[in-house]
């Protein structure tokens, strides 16, 4: 299937072919707890994430990796260093204005509990707009809901659809908007492995075909292989990137980080 | 199981203090209902009491009278240490504050050596017969001291200068005391004075029943004599009727108010289990058994309702005590009583609150057992799945609806109070128990107007609000209650009191009638009553003594064109016309008249024949002051009929009224204004202990909204957290949460002042149906109260949501996102 959206990636595409920064991290600390339980969960993480490239961030359990997203989506505060979405400093920024370019500028995949449970899948997708009080293009919603084939399930409740509907009900709702970054955290951890192919590949498609940005938290080598870029994580700090990565290739880093 | 019971309840504490608010809210007010009642019933006992000290025996008239002779067979008695006879003259006593004498008891002193009497505040007591003790409170009220004279006059027209000699004290006294005076002086003032009873104390060795027996030998039969115990049983059961009534009354409001704290803590509970579902499932799979999980969650319950039972009495003896200290401190009017704790009162209420609490929570405990050991096991505790209502429930609801709106319809229209209180509670129970249908619906019906406007949260408030039909309307229900009986008792007394006016304004067609005994009226007298604050219209009128059919009546003339303005009832002032008289009943009576029957009456040389109508309220015959001149030319003002405003205070104008116009020896003050203002200042007060004791019952059903949105918020955390990634502000998820608490409380508010409505009519109907002259009864539609009402609920749940909102705001998204 190919689709005609040329005109729809407007502005995300590095236009001089030289990649553009979507959000930058720099020496990103977070500390959790005080004095001799103070754990750092980040500590002093600089790291860039290119506009229309989709990066996997990758590392063992308890590598920051989590964390990191939420501090670059404007989950969670970090204790020092600066995030820069765009133009915008978001660590200084009050939780109002947090909550408005959580809104506005980025979309969000999480592993479960997606979905509100009172609303249905069309009420779902929209609900960022909605928030923002802002009309969704039609035809672009369209295109989503043919493209994650949800065409029958707009009117169910997250109840009644299966983990592979409601994680792409999820995808159509991140990408909506049309946010500068997508951030997807273990967005395949409870599907079955076809349903998380398809939810891997519509991701690969968005970036793609319409120059999405999407940052991506797993520590499924498969799931990182869809990737363009891999950051490697380990104990709070950047341990490696791989470009062009392959589940071999990604296995065989991860061994590396293990040694 | 102790163990864990335990450390469940300090885990879970914070979940069930508004449990344990309204226990001790609704345990508390019950003790001091029964505190207050013993407290009062123990004064009147204490004061009785000390008042009869000394007395062995008592006799007392019940339809004759003790003569001087029973007196003189009493004193002979060989049993009787002191015999004293209790009477009372009734004068008038010109006291300098009035310009007219007012009423005053006056008692003789009597042999005080063993039978206790009068006692002093100032002063000393009379000894000669121009001297006399006045009671402190009348001294306070009009201003006399001592060393002061008053002039005081029998009903026989004579009258005496005393010198005030002394205050009686009287702070104990329960009503009224009376002034005393030398049993000389009282001989003079009116020398046969009523006796109200003669007592007896014994000589020593003798007992009570002895010295009663003795004093029934020698008396006739109908003189009942009692034993000194009997007696003050007797006269304490005077008293105490009225307080056992209330007593009774403040016992049904705490009774309301415990159901509602019960359906708050069940309510509760049933939230606080299905949120612990897991820890139930994991305790069944290391072994527990069913009985030993509902064991587990009844001892809970124990425990919290006993703590907070406990809590609730130690409060309501707090409450009683400060009411007790206040009433003392600034002298309601009620004779101090001190604080009487008895066993009882402090047992009830920590009983009850106690089997309530593990009453309420017994569905929930069934429930806890019936929890899958496997759901410990499963990834995600299941969250409380929406539970559709029972069918039975259902089916029961709507019988017992339509069978209590039966019976509330028969109630009305037979005019039988039980049948319709049978109807209203039958048919509330039929509306609680189809709550699970009715309240989504209603919050649906009422979603539809902040959905249009408000958006995204609005729609997800609604949503909310809806999700859990079972938990919402038990939600609901308990405001309801307190919302429906509120209204109900506004709307109740706002009709009864609309038709005890409609029907007073056909006995009472005039506000005030001003006349004066055999004397006229002044030249100012009208520019004084116009100048008394709440008298709107001043109206003269004459009176003459005619001869009718051989009888001497007073007819009354009133310029035809000003009547209308003193007559409330406009059909009646429109048949005084020239040639009519209106007559009231008894004169009709009298004279053998029928309405519409010729009467002729004859003054001096003048003769009038006039056709006779029926008029009740008015003077026994009326006609206009055209009429009046003919029989006679010059007739002299000698009295007014006044209007007043309905809005004054209607005891101060009487009071202005009566205080007015000095010059006038006898001045007497009639009408419907002195009828209604007795009566509505009685309505007035009913209101506000109504209102008042049910508001509790309101409160405590608040503390249950509160507490529902603060669980469902907990339940929620995940959800809300999830919406404030997705770009909800916090003020927002704020605005969801009253959006979704005001919900609650405006359908408990429009439903509770609609069945308000309904009950407050038919319960009019049912009461006043059969007492009113026509059997008619006006509903009254009390628009500003409602409101109020309406409003107070609406705020109070806006109120109830902001705990739970700001702990909703408080968590972060990326936290609670991550719970896994």
């Amino acid at each position: 299937m190919s689709l005609q959206t040329g005109d729809l990636a407007v502005g995300r595409l590095p236009q001089d072919g030289v990649p553009r920064t979507a959000i930058r991290a720099h020496e990103l600390r977070k500390v959790y707890g005080q004095g001799d339980t103070a754990v750092a969960a980040l500590d002093g993480v600089s790291v860039d994430f290119g506009v229309g490239r989709f990066t996997a961030i990758m590392g063992p359990s308890g590598s920051g990796k989590s964390t990191l997203m939420h501090c670059l989506a404007g989950l969670d505060t970090p204790t020092s260093g600066q995030v820069l979405l765009g133009e915008t400093e978001l660590t200084q920024l009050p939780d109002a204005e947090l909550t408005r370019i959580r809104r506005d500028r980025v979309g969000f995949v999480f592993q479960s509990f997606n979905l509100l449970p009172m609303l249905s899948a069309r009420d779902n997708i929209l609900l960022p707009l909605e928030l923002g009080n802002r009309k969704p293009d039609q035809q672009w919603l369209t295109t989503l809901v043919d493209v994650l084939g949800l065409q029958d399930r707009l009117t169910h409740r997250p109840s009644e659809l299966s983990g592979g509907q409601q994680q792409r009900v999820a995808v159509a709702r991140a990408l909506v908007g049309r946010p500068e970054v997508v951030f997807a955290d273990e967005p395949t951890g409870n599907l079955d492995s076809r349903s998380g192919a398809e939810v891997l590949g519509f991701l690969r498609r968005s970036v793609r075909e319409f120059g999405q940005t999407v940052v991506m938290v797993t520590h499924d080598p498969l799931a990182a292989s869809y990737a363009d870029r891999v950051v490697m994580l380990a104990d709070g700090e950047l341990a490696g990137e791989l470009l062009e990565p392959t589940p071999e290739t990604v296995l065989d880093a991860l061994r590396q980080l293990g040694a | 199981m102790r163990r864990s019971i335990l450390s469940s309840l300090r885990a879970h504490l914070g979940r069930l203090v508004a449990a344990c608010l309204a226990i001790v809210l609704g345990v508390g007010f019950g003790t001091l209902a029964l505190t207050a009642h013993s407290s009062a019933s123990n004064g009147v006992d204490t004061t009785i009491g000390a008042q009869y000290r000394g007395v062995d025996a008592a006799v007392y008239p019940r339809d004759t009278q003790i003569t001087a002779a029973d007196v003189a067979k009493l004193q002979k008695l060989p049993q009787a240490a002191s015999v004293v006879t209790l009477s009372t003259a009734y004068m008038t006593a010109s006291f300098p504050d009035l310009v007219r004498p007012a009423g005053l008891a006056v008692d003789a002193l009597y042999d005080t050596s063993r039978i206790a009497g009068p006692g002093t505040a100032s002063g000393r007591l009379p000894t000669t017969t121009n001297e006399l003790a006045l009671p402190a409170k009348v001294a306070a009220k009009h201003g006399v001291a001592v060393g002061q004279t008053l002039r005081i006059t029998a009903y026989t027209g004579k009258s005496w200068t005393v010198t005030v000699v002394g205050l009686l004290d009287d702070r104990n006294q329960l009503g009224t005391a009376s002034a005393v005076v030398t049993p000389a002086a009282l001989k003079t003032f009116e020398p046969d004075a009523f006796v109200n009873a003669v007592v007896l104390a014994a000589k020593p060795g003798v007992d009570q029943q002895t010295l009663a027996s003795a004093a029934q030998a020698v008396l006739p039969g109908d003189l009942q004599v009692f034993t000194g115990e009997g007696w003050i049983d007797h006269r304490v059961k005077d008293y105490t009727n009225g307080i056992d009534v209330l007593g009774g009354v403040f016992g049904m409001f705490a009774v309301i108010a415990l159901f509602v704290a019960c359906l708050v803590i069940g309510n509760t509970f049933t939230i606080v289990i299905a949120q612990r579902t897991r820890e139930m499932a994991l305790l069944r799979c290391v072994g527990a058994s069913r009985k030993q999980v509902f064991s587990s969650v009844l001892g809970e319950a124990s425990v919290v309702g006993a703590v907070a039972s406990a809590i609730g009495v130690v409060f309501g003896v707090a409450l009683s005590a400060l009411v007790l200290a206040l009433a003392r401190e600034f002298d309601w009017g009620l004779p101090p009583v001190p604080l009487h704790l008895d066993l009882w009162s402090v047992f009830i209420p920590l009983t009850l609150g106690t089997v309530a609490t593990i009453a309420a929570a017994v569905i929930p405990a069934r429930r806890a057992t019936r929890v899958a050991p496997l759901a410990a096991l499963r990834p995600e505790a299941a969250p409380a799945a929406a539970s559709k209502a029972g069918i039975v429930r259902l089916v029961l609801g709507f019988l017992l609806l339509a069978g209590g709106a039966l019976l509330l319809v028969a109630g009305a229209s037979s005019h039988r109070v039980l049948i319709g209180v049978a109807g209203g509670v039958i048919s509330f129970l039929g509306v609680l128990a189809i709550g699970s249908l009715l309240v989504p619906a209603l919050i649906r019906l009422l979603g539809a107007l902040p959905v249009r406007g408000g958006g995204v949260p609005a729609r997800i408030a609604v949503a909310n609000a809806v999700r859990n039909p079972k938990r919402t309307a038990a939600t609901t229900s308990a405001l309801l209650i307190g919302v429906t009986l509120i209204s109900l008792t506004c709307v109740g007394i706002g009709s009864v009191r609309k038709t005890f006016d409609v029907s007073m304004d056909g006995q009472y067609p005039v506000d005030i009638m001003v006349a004066a005994y055999n004397e006229k009226m002044p030249a100012g007298a009208e520019r004084q009553l116009r100048d008394i604050n709440g008298i709107t219209q001043v109206v003269p009128v004459s009176q003459v003594t005619v001869q009718a059919g051989g009888q001497e009546v007073p007819v009354t003339g009133i310029d035809q064109a000003e009547a209308g303005s003193v007559i409330h009832n406009q059909s009646l002032a429109a048949q005084l016309t020239p040639g009519a008289a209106l007559l009231d009943p008894q004169t009709m009576n009298m004279l053998s008249l029928e309405n519409g029957s010729p009467v002729t009456v004859v003054s001096g040389g003048q003769k009038l024949t006039l056709t006779a109508h029926r008029a009740v309220g008015l003077d026994p015959i009326t006609i206009t002051s055209a009429d009046l001149r003919k029989l006679s030319a010059a007739a002299p003002t000698t009295g007014f009929w006044l209007a007043s405003d309905p809005k004054a205070d209607g005891s101060d104008v009487i009071d202005a009224v009566e205080q007015s116009i000095p010059s006038v020896k006898e001045l007497s003050v009639d009408g419907g204004l002195p009828e209604r203002s007795s009566y509505t200042e009685v309505f007035d007060v009913l209101l506000i202990i109504g209102v008042g004791l049910l508001g509790v019952s309101v409160l405590i059903a608040l503390v249950g909204v509160g507490n529902t949105l603060s669980l469902s918020v907990l339940e929620r955390t995940r959800e809300n957290a999830l919406l404030r990634a997705m770009g909800l502000t916090r003020r927002q998820l704020r605005g969801m949460l009253a959006i979704e608490s005001l919900l609650m409380a405006l359908v408990a508010a429009g439903l509770g002042i609609a069945l308000g409505l309904i009950y407050g009519w038919t319960g009019t109907s049912a009461l006043m149906g059969g007492q009113t002259v026509d059997g008619s009864v006006e509903y009254a539609v009390p628009v500003s109260l409602l409101l109020i009402i309406a409003a107070v609920a609406a705020v109070a749940g806006l109120l109830a949501s902001v705990l739970p909102a700001r702990r909703a705001a408080k968590v972060a998204p990326a936290g609670a996102l991550a719970t896994e």
